[in-house]
């Protein structure tokens, strides 16, 4: 946090007011990442009561997210924030998008898993999707933490590990495709199934767009819509 | 340590590298090399190593600096950074003050204005000058603005000044709210319409350069909006230097911002660049409110 002092304005009001929202980003960030958790706990454990918890809570992102949008704005109309403090403010406006985004992911992944349970269906891709789940999970921990420590380089390696996350998806979505195709009557659950893995490959989206905007609040470049790996070799290497 | 601090800074740096100052342990922030492209293409300026001394107190340090034609370019920096004493060694105004020596190249349109044979008060026909406080000559409105023309002798009847004095009043934006007292006394506007009375006067001898020492320091925010909007109408027609304290009006008006510190000129570069991504430090902690 050498080059980021957030807390070394002549305004101490000021310090507090970008700390604060940094601290709320975070915890925003945090409850997505238990909410994917829980999600993929009530998928592991085949519970509809997890998943109905889920659904019960789906609210406080949503307020999270509206509460740090209004306090950014006012922090722009009242401090007219420069340099690494406007390119703080522009990162956390965005990525509470995909925070909530990720959130509305999860809640959709809890409806769906309800109907797939009411069905009483049982597939081996349960474990597939379980698994690609911890990928997704492990990649969104990641952004956070790189957030939190706005670590430029841990964020490149987490934005380039999407890729991986994306060819499991497309491999795990070609089987279900091909599920649907042998057995037309199990068509509505391996749907389902495969719209609960599009949701994850959604989450990964999300957490790479996390990452992306540690990258332009870290070095003040937008690399979104330009190849990872050119990215790493010419500001990372 | 003699590397320039920059963060964030492309891998190869573009920063032109000034030689080290001999009294540099005497400075409490370290010797830096100004940072991005203070370097322009078609300048209507050039400053090379320019060292500025008030007696033995030296005021500039090795500022190299372009000023390119039609360009609004902002000097910005903490109070007693050298950018209004920067400014006025670009017309020759450290000439009235007996104890200030100026060093180094000061070229307009490649012609050194520091050479003997350069008048000074032609150059500040070519060069004008808007100052902080609203300064119009106690006379009237008309005279104010004709007073440079008739003492350059830029018109040749009574035709000729009027049209100067009614286009210089609509350049600077004044025309439609003085037409119908052009003979009351200046000083007896408001001060952002005595601002740009001394602008329109300023414009009247047809300067190739306006600098502006703080043009808007002492005016209200609606005053303040209409000097911003004209001189973005001015660069049409004139190349501006700007010294001011408030960085949002830098952000506003110019294409590019110099920072200065302690006399030193820390990192010139591209207004959006600067307020967005600034390459060096103290750029950044003056920009964002760090410094104290």
């Amino acid at each position: 946090m050498d080059q980021f002092e957030f807390e070394k304005h002549t305004s101490s009001e000021y310090n507090t007011e970008l700390e604060d929202i940094k601290n709320h980003l975070l915890k925003m960030g945090g409850k997505a990442e238990n909410q994917l958790r829980n999600v993929l706990k009530a998928l592991k454990e085949r519970s509809i009561d997890l998943a109905d918890d889920l659904l019960s809570h789906g609210d406080d992102i949503d307020q999270m997210e509206v509460n740090l949008d209004r306090e950014c704005t006012r922090i722009i109309a009242r401090r007219q924030p420069a340099a690494s403090d406007l390119r703080l403010i522009v990162a956390v406006m965005k990525s509470i998008t995909d925070i909530e985004r990720i959130g509305d992911e999860t809640e959709k992944m809890a409806r769906l898993l309800k109907k797939i349970l009411k069905r009483d269906f049982q597939s081996k891709y349960f474990e597939e999707i379980d698994h690609l789940g911890k990928e997704v999970l492990s990649n969104l921990s990641g952004s956070l933490n790189a957030l939190a420590r706005l670590d430029a380089e841990e964020a490149i390696k987490i934005a380039q590990k999407d890729q991986v996350i994306d060819a499991h998806f497309d491999e795990l979505n070609g089987h279900l495709i091909k599920k649907m195709v042998k057995d037309p009557s199990k068509v509505k659950p391996y749907l389902s199934l495969s719209q609960c893995a599009q949701s994850l490959e959604r989450i990964g989206d999300h957490a790479k767009n996390i990452c992306e905007y540690i990258i332009y609040l870290v070095i003040g470049k937008d690399i979104r819509h330009t190849d990872i790996d050119e990215v790493k070799n010419n500001y990372f290497e | 340590m003699n590397e320039a601090v920059v963060k964030n800074g492309p891998k190869e740096s573009t920063m032109k590298v000034i030689s080290k100052p001999e009294n540099e342990d005497s400075l409490s922030i370290e010797y830096t090399a100004t940072v991005g492209q203070p370097l322009c293409e078609e300048a209507k300026f050039r400053t090379q190593n320019v060292n500025v001394f008030y007696a033995d107190n030296q005021a500039i340090h090795d500022v190299t600096l372009d000023v390119g034609a039609h360009e609004v370019i902002a000097l910005i920096g903490p109070s007693g950074c050298g950018k209004s004493t920067f400014l006025r060694c670009l017309n020759r105004m450290n000439d009235t003050i007996d104890i200030c020596r100026v060093e180094g190249k000061i070229l307009l349109d490649e012609e050194d204005i520091y050479s003997k044979k350069q008048d000074p008060v032609l150059l500040r026909a070519r060069v004008g000058m808007v100052f902080q406080k609203p300064n119009p000559f106690p006379k009237s409105i008309y005279d104010n603005v004709a007073y440079g023309p008739r003492i350059h002798g830029l018109t040749s009847n009574k035709a000729e000044l009027d049209d100067l004095v009614e286009q210089s009043l609509i350049k600077a934006g004044l025309f439609q709210e003085v037409k119908d007292r052009l003979h009351a006394p200046g000083t007896g506007l408001s001060g952002g319409q005595q601002q740009r009375l001394c602008i329109a006067r300023t414009i009247a001898v047809k300067p190739e350069v306006i600098l502006m020492d703080e043009p808007a320091s002492a005016l209200d925010p609606i005053a303040t909006a209409k000097i911003e909007e004209l001189i973005n109408e001015l660069k049409q027609n004139f190349t501006i230097v700007i010294v001011t304290h408030s960085m949002q009006q830098a952000a506003r008006v110019s294409q590019r911002t110099a920072y200065f510190h302690m006399g030193r000129l820390i990192e010139v570069g591209n207004t959006d660049q600067i307020f967005t991504n600034p390459s060096h430090d103290l750029t950044e902690k003056y920009i964002t409110g760090r410094f104290g």
